[in-house]
């Protein structure tokens, strides 16, 4: 891999984890702020204060835990490790990760409905992005399998001489 | 694998150690034991053709079919 690939793959990682970083800062400080907030001061939320915030949490974790995944493929990139055995399990990582975020989106755009607080335009972005995680999880998943067959031509390969 | 590497006999013929003939081939020991020992899952031509050139003899001399 030439210095310039590996440079962008150390900048690219280093950017995830900012956000990664960034995403603990949320679930820790503005996701309970937010949630009480809102409890307060929407009559239609009170004594939801918990609720909120688990349902953002959920949505905020498994965005990490993607963005996480994402950032050690890079990395495994970086180090010429893609090609190897403990990747698939990355993978595997990365696209229940993302039905993961798909099913956070799911149970938000719920909760809302059956408050019966969902606007039309918040329903469309959630559908939005429900549909694109699950669009996310299933190229993953057919990247999946190109990446066992590359890492059993390199497993093959090493035994050449 | 039915199909076996063995040089040992050319090899000992030629009075080389398996350093100087690893050197020869231009593959690392470690590469020539995989191949003696029959745990390398392919040869290439280029090693087939300098093993042969390195002791003299056909690829059938080294190569052994055994089912």
């Amino acid at each position: 891999m030439s210095t310039k690939t590996k440079t962008a793959a150390l900048f690219a990682a280093i950017a995830i984890w900012t956000l990664v970083v960034v995403g603990v800062a949320f679930l820790g400080l503005f996701i309970p702020i937010l949630s009480s907030e809102l409890s307060e001061t929407y009559a239609e939320y009170a004594g939801d204060s918990l609720t909120i915030q688990v349902l953002l949490s959920n949505v905020v974790a498994t965005g990490m835990v993607t963005l996480a995944s994402i950032a050690w493929l890079i990395l495994r990139l970086k180090n010429s490790k893609l090609l190897l055995e403990p990747s698939l399990r990355v993978v595997n990582v990365l696209m229940f990760s993302l039905f993961g975020v798909a099913a956070s989106f799911a149970a938000l755009l719920t909760w809302l409905g059956v408050k019966n607080t969902l606007p039309p335009s918040i329903l469309l972005f959630l559908l939005v992005a429900i549909l694109l995680a699950i669009a996310a999880a299933f190229v993953v998943a057919s990247l999946k399998s190109v990446l066992q067959e590359a890492t059993a031509a390199r497993q093959e390969l090493e035994g050449v001489i | 694998m039915p199909i076996v590497v063995d040089f040992e006999k050319q090899r000992a013929a030629k009075g080389l150690t398996v350093a100087e003939l690893a050197d020869k081939i231009g593959i690392t020991q470690a590469n020539l034991f995989v191949l003696k020992s029959n745990r390398g899952k392919a040869i290439r031509f280029t090693t087939l053709e300098a093993l042969c050139r390195a002791l003299d003899c056909q690829p059938g001399d080294i190569l052994q079919f055994k089912d």
